[in-house]
């Protein structure tokens, strides 16, 4: 009970120990619950991969490095469809920085982000209103899916894209319609 | 045995300073596996140099080793594969023993599945006038996952004279990336009745040089038939030009 005495020396030093413990349980869970709060939901994005390599290399190489980008949850790439979805959180990057990162990548050589045209709107005003956004390189209907392709520019000094100016420009060209 | 020392521990020190200057690299496209074949093609417009060296050997300590150099080049869907085969047994020095081709085409998806599938035919004709010529014909299926490649090879060999039966192997290899550049991986490679013959060969599996350019393959492996046991040693060196 000596221990517990508040205002002897020994018992200022317990209280301050029993604090700086408390502290230091605490502030991870902190930390945690800062970092929940700042973070977007995810969504899963899909871009084309044209490339024909099937070998290991270059489907690890694309898995590894877009899984250590920070913001991506999950990769999934389908041969088949030459297509790769990236499950990522924009809180820390944006979308024009992940599809930049993919088109450096072997497999991701002239690679496009596949963005979807709501159904009526008309494309050809869809796709200009989506070449406008800054930081867009270009953008072009996929014939075979009729979705958007779309890349970006990869100087440093050019602006990044999100998702948010994708979907905002295609949101007005479909509000400007009705 | 001293030369027999020699040369496994020349290749096995050559493969770990090649593993240890391995660096960053991009990927590169070519032969993945060792003994095992997948659908990748070989980038269009390049040409690669393949050398590779298998040896077998017994307990008694007989080594036999075939060094195999060609050149792989081709297209999307075609690759061709011209080689030589450079024997040399207890008894016989190394000498040129045959010359191959190789043609492997690649079929594309199965259906609507992540399995793809090529095939491939090589006919290997025999330096000796009165040996006969043979063939082998391989079925690949290959199925990439995020961290894992399954090749599975189905083969028939024959020999092309009256007499000769078909001989039938089955292979399997998964490799798993260990680093951006590196790869292990088990392949087993077995005949029909598997009494026949059955491989297993674990491999490590790389690329060297900042470019990528040039690929390195390694794997000590177990052969077990109803006739003999033996250890074998594969390499493989891959140079993209």
């Amino acid at each position: 009970m000596k221990i517990l005495q508040p205002f002897t020396r020994r018992g200022v030093v317990s209280i301050l120990v029993t604090l700086l413990m408390l502290a230091l349980l605490v502030c991870p869970l902190l930390k945690r619950a800062d970092a929940d709060t700042t973070t977007a939901t995810p969504h899963t994005f899909s871009f084309n991969v044209p490339s024909s390599c099937t070998c290991a290399s270059c489907s690890f190489e694309v898995h590894r490095t877009v899984k250590k980008f920070e913001g991506v949850f999950k990769t999934a790439l389908s041969v088949r469809d030459r297509r790769l979805d990236v499950t990522f959180d924009e809180a820390k990057h944006p979308l024009s920085a992940l599809a930049n990162l993919i088109a450096h990548l072997d497999l991701g050589k002239d690679s496009a982000l596949l963005w979807p045209l709501p159904p009526g709107v008309d494309t050809n005003k869809a796709l200009a209103a989506l070449g406008q956004v800054p930081g867009v390189h270009t953008a072009k209907l996929d014939p075979k899916t009729h979705l958007a392709q779309i890349t970006f520019n990869a100087a440093k000094d050019d602006p990044t894209v999100t998702a948010t100016q994708l979907k905002d420009a295609v949101n007005g060209v479909a509000h400007a319609d009705h | 045995m001293r030369i027999i020392k020699g040369i496994w521990g020349a290749t096995l020190t050559i493969g770990l300073t090649l593993m240890l200057a391995a660096g960053p690299a991009l990927a590169h496209h070519g032969k993945d596996f060792l003994l095992l074949e997948t659908d990748d093609m070989p980038e269009p417009g390049t040409v690669y140099l393949l050398g590779s060296v298998d040896t077998n050997l017994d307990p008694d300590g007989t080594r036999s080793t075939e060094i195999t150099p060609g050149l792989l080049f081709g297209n999307n869907k075609w690759a061709f594969e011209p080689h030589f085969h450079l024997d040399s047994t207890k008894d016989e020095k190394l000498h040129y023993d045959a010359t191959a081709m190789e043609v492997r085409y690649r079929i594309g998806n199965i259906g609507r599945s992540e399995w793809r599938a090529a095939v491939s035919g090589e006919v290997e004709v025999p330096r000796a006038s009165d040996a006969h010529s043979d063939g082998l014909a391989r079925l690949d299926f290959v199925r990439t996952y995020p961290n894992a490649l399954v090749a599975i090879n189905l083969l028939v060999g024959r020999e092309f004279s009256h007499e000769a039966r078909n001989d039938y192997s089955m292979g399997l290899g998964v490799l798993t990336p260990i680093s951006n550049t590196a790869r292990v991986g088990v392949e087993v490679l077995s005949r029909f009745p598997v009494r026949d013959g059955l491989e297993i060969v674990p491999g490590y599996y790389t690329q060297l040089g900042k470019s990528g350019a040039m690929g390195f393959k390694v794997g000590v492996g177990y052969y077990h038939s109803q006739a003999r046991n033996a250890g074998t040693l594969h390499v493989q060196l891959t140079q993209r030009f």
